[in-house]
Parts: structure tokens; C-alpha cells; sequence
């Protein structure tokens, strides 16, 4: 177990800058996901993390030590891949002592610890077995084993799901929620997937274009994203944007929206400054009071869940909005629709994505 | 409604090429042929029925047998060198040239592999203008370098010409197995190395306890085919030896042996009849050969889905 700290960490592929002065620091123990669009640099910067490849510029700390220049091995982690990177020619038992073998320890410590690691995991029927005879919930199970068998101080997981099917899926994602906890092992966990970020993290990195854009808990991001693109990204569906610009009425500033409504505002805008108007979906509703921010558009489309109703309007000069309410709604599509919002609710963004605090 | 269903014409249509061509030129040659070697060519040019007498004639007539025997043992040698010698060099180049970040990979695989694309008679000619005691290079180099008494003519010598010759077979086609077991290094998800390397494998263990048993199967491969071109090589021996595959037949393989048995050299006539019966047990040896492999060897080795 060990804390794990990175100090402006950059990393070049030739000319090609793909990591931006990083800077990290996790705690002993936390649960941290890297999440990003692909090509962000998440699998890249864990990779650096890993030892797989080297650091261009920076310095990178486990515990008390530098790691820069050890072998994954020396830094004392242990890695599941996305393809599970199961060693299709060994056993499941073989494929856990690979690497305690390469440590030199003796042969009933190694059956000790795969016999245990076994038993967690329920591996133990499947022992005898290649990868090639397995399921891919099992080789994920397997592939697990393997880190954890080698006890390391940090535990990366490289989209360790998107090779399964849905509910699997769901079904490994709170297996891996538990073994953490139970192990308390930091662990570092990659992933494109903003649920599994939401729903495992201590902390969520969130990454866009070689930048680390915001770090913090998830209903952190969730509750004040830092900026656009992290509003955009955390959160399912995504917030919507509206085009809004600064005005003056009656010599104070106030917020003006496409339709002509405008918002109070306390913050000392420049008139003419061009804002975007973020909301989410969820804070969207069909009732409201006169306070309320309201907006108008055409429906375009309605998803039906039971427990909830998607509904997806448009606005001209807008992508399409999506509202989400609660229960079933029966909306006929072309109907004109009004969406309340209450303005607590809502979050501003300045010409370069920065969020600005509305009161 | 047809409820009689109608014959397959449409499958005769798509097979009757292939069926044709492969009849033609190869299932009947090889029919034939192993159907002339049960007769015998009478003086007058008359054939006659004669069962199995030439191959009686053939394994253990001291005239004919000795220079067969002598050819098949000499062809197992040749297949020795290229096993101990080509596959392992052209494993070891495969995976040098899999390593990642090696600078110029492309332009040292298409020169290892160009031999290959040249006429057997050009090398054949080259090698010998090399190694020639009298206008070679070969005997001024070593001299050069003070190694001048480690010369010898090495394609002259009885027992060295046979070895000579597999080398510099082995020279030429080492980028065949090069390029069969590089694609199949390269095929190894780049992950699973990956794996090894945090597991704390060295590039040594890599390659032998995860890589090895995983081209294992390829290495079978190259195995069996470079047996059926060992088996079958002639051009070689030919260029640089001539019919009679000298010094004292030391260079004489199954090839060599067939070509002067059906063809005759020099005094001796040749025998289409006798030649075909040569030919057959050559068939019959590869195909003994290759059946070894598939039904014992390839069934024991596993092929793991990557």
C-alpha cells in the first residue's frame, strides 16, 4: 500500500506531446479514475504509471521513492489489461505464479497465496483450466487473480469491462467496488465510461487532451464541474448548453438567453461577454414557477424507460435538448414543450469554458 | 410447386476447374508415373509388366542401391543442416526483427529475404566464384584478416562439400522461416508481453516461456516444409556440381540421384522406367514424412487463440 504522487510528468512519442505537465497526488488507499474521449492520454499516462513506458519529463513518486527509472516490477504494481492479457499457453494456477516464480519465492508460498487468492475470487474449480476454456467474466476474475496474488502497493486497471457484455459488466463493477475495499489497495482504474467513474471512484481525473481538466469526487464534478468540457463528460445524459449573452437592465448586468429571458446575475460581466448556459437533463422540468428559467421547443423525440421518459426537443440554433422526468410521459412528437429550470440549478461558462459562478 | 429437387449442376460447374487442372497436372502425372515404374524397358523399347522388380532392383541391386542409399543418407544430412542451422538463424533474426524500436526492421528483413527471390543458378555461380581456391575471394580475405590457414576448398573437399552446399542453401532461403515465424511473433498481442513485463519477466523469459510456446505451432510448419523442399532440391547440387554431384557422389542427393537414373550421365544410359520407380520412392518418403508430422507430431501441439 503506498501513496502514489506525480510532479509536472510529461511525456513525448517523438514530436508528438501527448502528456502536459501533470501533476497528481493519491492518497494510500484511494480509488482513483483516470476518465476521458479517447485519446486523452488516460492509457498512456497509466502506462508511465506502470513502468510499460518511460517518463519524458517529470518525476513520479510511490511511497516515499522515485520511480522514474524502475522496472514495473521494482515500483510494485500489478496491471489488468483490456484484453485480460492472459498467458493463453499456462494454466490458471501457472498464469498466477508467473510472476510470484519471477520474485523467487518458494513453491508452497506461491500454492499458498494462489490457493487463497482463489478462494476470493471463486477460481477455485477453474484452476486446472487454460484461458482459451474459460468465459470472459471468468478470465476477467482470472486476470484480477493474477494482480492480486502479487500483492502490489498500487493496482491499475486498464478498461478492465468493455470487453464484457452489459451485465456482466454491472456485475464486476460492484465485484471490483468490494475487493478494493476489502484489499484497501490504492488502485488507479482507466476508463471511457463515465458511470464506472461515478460509481467507483474516491476521486475521478478527468483528462482532455494530454490536460488533466478537473480532479475531485464525483458528486464534486457532478455538483460544480470546473468547466465545460467536464460538465459535458460527467453526467448521463449530458448537460445541455444553451447560447446566452450579458446585457444591461436598468444598470445592472443580467444574463440574456436566445428567447429573450433573461437572469439575474451578481457577477460583474462585461456587457456583450458571450456565455454558455449549462443544464442538466435531470434539473429540466415540465413544471415550474415564474422564477424559473423556461425554454421552448418542438419535440423531436421521446424515449420511454418506465421509470423514466427521455424527452429530446428542439431549439433553434441549439443541439437537440434532452430533458429527463421522472415516471412515464406520454408526449406526442411536434408538440411544443416549455422546460423549467430552477436557477440554482443552472451553471455558466465564460467565452473559454470556465465556469463562473451565477450568484 | 417443383418438389422433386433438381441435380446440383451449379456445384459441378464450380468444381469441374479445379478437378480439372489439378487431374491434369498433378493427380495423373503422379499416377502415371508411379504406374510406369512397375515395368521395365526391354533393349527393343518395348515395356513389360514387372510388378515390384525395380524397386526390389532399386533397394538392394549392389550397381543401383549403394548410389541410392548413399543419396538418402546424404539428403538426410542436407535436412539436418537446414533444421539445426536455418530455422534456429531464422528464428533468431525473427525475433530480432520483432523487437520494438529497432531502427531500419524493414530494410534488413527485405535484405535477408532477397537470396530467396534469386535464381538458384546465380547463387549457385556466385557462391562457387567465392569460395574458389584459384580466383575466389574467399582465400585472399581470410588471408587478409590473418586467418589464411583456415582456408580450404571447402566445395572440393569429399567431406566438406555436402556441408558447403547446405550452408549456402541455408544462406539463401533463411529468410523463408524468417518471415513465416516474424509474422507470427507479430501476430502476440502486444498486451500480453505487456503483462509479462509488469509480472517482472526479463526479455529472455519473454521470449522463451511466453513467445517460444506460442510460435510453436509455426515452428512445426517451417519444419515440414523445409523437409519437403530438402527432399525435393535438386537446382542447387546441379549448378554447382553438375550430374554428377561430385567430388566421389559426396554431394549426390535423392534429387540428383533421380535425375541421373532418368536421364542418364555420361557412360551411363538412362531408364525412364527406373527413374520413375526413384521418383515414386521419393514421393513416398516425403509423404511418409509429412503424414508423420501431421498425425503424431502436429496433433500433440496446441494452437491457443491469441
Amino acid at each position: 500500500m503506498a501513496s502514489l504522487s506525480l510532479r509536472k510528468i510529461n511525456k513525448r512519442f517523438g514530436k508528438v506531446h501527448v502528456l502536459h505537465d501533470l501533476d497528481l497526488e493519491i492518497q494510500d488507499g484511494e480509488f482513483v479514475v483516470f476518465v476521458g474521449p479517447s485519446g486523452c492520454g488516460k492509457s498512456t499516462l497509466l502506462r508511465l504509471i506502470a513502468g510499460l513506458e518511460t517518463i519524458s519529463d517529470g518525476e513520479m513518486r510511490i511511497g516515499d521513492h522515485i520511480v522514474n527509472d524502475l522496472s514495473p516490477r521494482e515500483r510494485g504494481i500489478a496491471m489488468v489489461f483490456q484484453s485480460y492479457a492472459l498467458y493463453p499457453h499456462m494454466s490458471v494456477y501457472k498464469n498466477m505464479a508467473f510472476g510470484l516464480k519471477i520474485d523467487g519465492q518458494n513453491k508452497q508460498q506461491i500454492d499458498q497465496k494462489i490457493r487463497d487468492v482463489a478462494s476470493k475470487l471463486q477460481l477455485d474449480s477453474l484452476l486446472d483450466r487454460k484461458p482459451g476454456q474459460l468465459s470472459g467474466g471468468q478470465r476477467q476474475r482470472v486476470a484480477i487473480g493474477r494482480a492480486i496474488v502479487r500483492d502490489p502497493k498500487v493496482f491499475l486497471f486498464d478498461e478492465p469491462l468493455s470487453n464484457l457484455d452489459a451485465a456482466l459488466r454491472l456485475k464486476m463493477r460492484i465485484e471490483i467496488a468490494r475487493l478494493q475495499k476489502v484489499l484497501n489497495t490504492t488502485t488507479i482504474y482507466v476508463t471511457h465510461d463515465q458511470v464506472e467513474a461515478m460509481t467507483l471512484a474516491d476521486k475521478i481525473v478527468v483528462m482532455n487532451g494530454g490536460h488533466i481538466e478537473q480532479v475531485g469526487a464525483p458528486m464534486e464534478l457532478y455538483n460544480a464541474p470546473q468547466n465545460k468540457f467536464v460538465a459535458g463528460f460527467i453526467g448521463s445524459p449530458a448537460m445541455n448548453f444553451l447560447v446566452a449573452g450579458v446585457s444591461t437592465d436598468n444598470n445592472t448586468n443580467v444574463i440574456t438567453l436566445a428567447n429573450g429571458q433573461t437572469l439575474p446575475t451578481q457577477q460583474h460581466l462585461k456587457h456583450g461577454t458571450q456565455l454558455t448556459l449549462g443544464i442538466r437533463p435531470e434539473h429540466l422540468s415540465l413544471y415550474g414557477a415564474e422564477t424559473d428559467l423556461a425554454i421552448e421547443g418542438q419535440i423531436e423525440s421521446v424515449e420511454r424507460m418506465g421509470d423514466i421518459t427521455y424527452i429530446y426537443f428542439s431549439m433553434p440554433g441549439h443541439d437537440l435538448i434532452t430533458m429527463a422526468q421522472q415516471g412515464d410521459h406520454q408526449l406526442p412528437i411536434g408538440q411544443i414543450i416549455r422546460a423549467y429550470a430552477k436557477p440554482e440549478k443552472i451553471h455558466l461558462f465564460d467565452e473559454s469554458g470556465k465556469a463562473i459562478k451565477l450568484s | 410447386m417443383a418438389s422433386r429437387s433438381r441435380f446440383p449442376w451449379h456445384i459441378l460447374v464450380f468444381i469441374l476447374p479445379g478437378f480439372i487442372i489439378y487431374t491434369l497436372f498433378s493427380a495423373w502425372p503422379l499416377l502415371d508415373t508411379m504406374f510406369l515404374s512397375l515395368f521395365k524397358q526391354a533393349s527393343s523399347g518395348e515395356r513389360v509388366f514387372s510388378g515390384l522388380a525395380n524397386y526390389q532392383e532399386l533397394l538392394s541391386d549392389p550397381h543401383l542401391s549403394e548410389g541410392f542409399w548413399n543419396a538418402l543418407w546424404n539428403n538426410f544430412k542436407f535436412f539436418l543442416v537446414h533444421v539445426l542451422v536455418q530455422n534456429p538463424i531464422g528464428l533468431l533474426l525473427a525475433a530480432l526483427l520483432s523487437l520494438k524500436g529497432l531502427h531500419g526492421a524493414k530494410t534488413y528483413r527485405t535484405l535477408i529475404f532477397i537470396p530467396t527471390l534469386l535464381s538458384v543458378v546465380v547463387i549457385g555461380f556466385t557462391w562457387q566464384l567465392i569460395l574458389s581456391p584459384l580466383w575466389g575471394i574467399t582465400p585472399n580475405f581470410l588471408k587478409s584478416i590473418g586467418l589464411g590457414t583456415w582456408f580450404q576448398p571447402w566445395l572440393g573437399q569429399e567431406h566438406t562439400a555436402l556441408l558447403t552446399l547446405a550452408l549456402i542453401s541455408v544462406w539463401q532461403f533463411v529468410g523463408v522461416p524468417m518471415m513465416l515465424i516474424y509474422a507470427s511473433l507479430i501476430a502476440i498481442p502486444d498486451e500480453l508481453i505487456d503483462a509479462a513485463r509488469v509480472d517482472g519477466a526479463s526479455a529472455m523469459r519473454i521470449f522463451w516461456q511466453i513467445k517460444l510456446p506460442l510460435i510453436v505451432p509455426t515452428l512445426g510448419l517451417v519444419t515440414i516444409l523445409t523437409f519437403i523442399g530438402n527432399f525435393n532440391a535438386f537446382d542447387l547440387i546441379y549448378a554447382v556440381k553438375g550430374v554428377l554431384a561430385g567430388p566421389n557422389f559426396s554431394t549426390d542427393i535423392l534429387g540428383s540421384y533421380f535425375y541421373r537414373t532418368f536421364f542418364g550421365a555420361q557412360s551411363s544410359l538412362g531408364s525412364p522406367t527406373m527413374g520413375a520407380t526413384v521418383a515414386t520412392v521419393m514421393f513416398l518418403i516425403i509423404l511418409m514424412g509429412v503424414m508423420i508430422y501431421f498425425y503424431v507430431v502436429q496433433r500433440r501441439i496446441h494452437r491457443y487463440q491469441l
